[in-house]
């Protein structure tokens, strides 16, 4: 009787249709790839107290309160504290310090900075600004939002 | 001479293996780097902060963040952002930073969050109330309870601030009172200033 004959090789596992499936993954991980951007945050408040509704022109006297105006046409920033203008965010925030450290030095502990930016402001000045105070150790920095009546003081 | 005989040589085979192994090592590199976390950000410039705090990546998913974006040119008729983006396409990036804020129409600008578009501030307020209703302070302030979530406005380094304003006039609303806002910022990257 004929002995049957044996097949002493390995069998081969037929490797293609995991190829065919690691390359379709790894082109579509190729494809949609987005690399991690390091993005950073800057934290802020609103009034707790207060809400942003109908706030009157702040007290300019009683209160630090920056302001920071855009000139559209000459494509310029002015930035004020109080009703004074001051030539660049370093020379700002200095004064803005100081006047801080006064109002803490006369008990008011919990004194902030209230921004009030114009609505035609872009962004990046404002965080330059918020960049600049982190910098100085200043932590509160509140947004004071206008009404009507201080909208249209600010178009004047 | 003995003949070879052709039927025992066996047909010629390369090693797949070292180019499964990169493969492989390739793979496990772009599921690594791949950020799918990232859903909710819309793709802008946000502006540069030196001094930012880094983003917790744990506390991605639990955020909130209203991104406020140029709306497509596709949509509307916008020649300085149609200019700014013909710079940016073109690789002029000097030339749109010696004039950046070129479009400051804030009817150009849009506020999105999870994709969703708010054109009106009363769907923004009904959308932050929503998530504002999830954490509430225990004591009444006035008549408010105010909300212990953060929002995070994350807006284009162009964005006119009366962008940033709807929004936090949204969650000055007594229905919504969030009070605590970050806003998003590009850190500079390593080795630059």
């Amino acid at each position: 009787m004929a002995k049957a004959k044996i097949d002493d090789k390995m069998p081969q596992p037929d490797m293609t249709p995991m190829i065919d499936c690691i390359f379709q993954l790894l082109i579509f991980f190729m494809c949609s790839i987005k690399f991690k951007v390091i993005e950073g945050k800057l934290l802020s408040w609103l009034p707790k107290d207060k809400g942003s509704q109908n706030i009157p022109p702040p007290k300019l006297t009683e209160e630090v309160a920056v302001r920071v105006t855009f000139d559209e046409k000459e494509k310029k920033l002015h930035y004020y504290l109080i009703n004074r203008e001051f030539p660049n965010v370093d020379d700002l925030i200095k004064e803005v310090k100081g006047a801080l450290e006064l109002k803490k030095a006369s008990g008011e502990k919990d004194a902030a900075v209230k921004l009030g930016p114009a609505r035609n402001v872009p962004m990046q000045p404002i965080i330059a600004l918020l960049d600049a105070c982190k910098l100085n150790n200043i932590d509160k920095v509140e947004f004071q939002l206008l009404d009507e009546s201080g909208l249209k003081a600010q178009k004047k | 001479m003995a003949k070879l005989n052709v039927d025992q040589v066996e047909p010629s085979s390369f090693d797949m293996t070292p180019m499964i192994d990169c493969v492989f090592q390739l793979l496990i590199f772009f599921m690594l780097a791949t950020d799918m976390s990232q859903k909710e950000l819309e793709a802008l410039i946000p502006p540069k902060a030196k001094f930012a705090e880094e983003v917790k990546s744990d506390k991605v998913s639990t955020r909130l963040v209203a991104n406020i974006v140029h709306e497509g040119l596709d949509k509307i008729s916008c020649e300085a952002w149609q200019e700014m983006t013909m710079l940016d396409n073109s690789g002029r990036r000097d030339e749109i930073l010696k004039n950046p804020f070129r479009c400051l129409k804030p009817e150009h600008w849009l506020i999105r969050i999870r994709k969703v578009n708010f054109k009106t501030p009363k769907d923004l307020v009904l959308r932050l109330k929503e998530e504002a209703d999830l954490e509430r302070e225990k004591d009444r302030i006035g008549n408010v309870y105010p909300s212990k979530r953060v929002i995070m406005i994350r807006a284009d380094f162009r964005a006119p601030f009366a962008m940033v304003e709807a929004v936090m006039r949204a969650c000055g609303d007594p229905q919504v009172a969030m009070y605590k806002l970050e806003f998003g910022a590009m850190m500079p990257q390593p080795g630059q200033d």
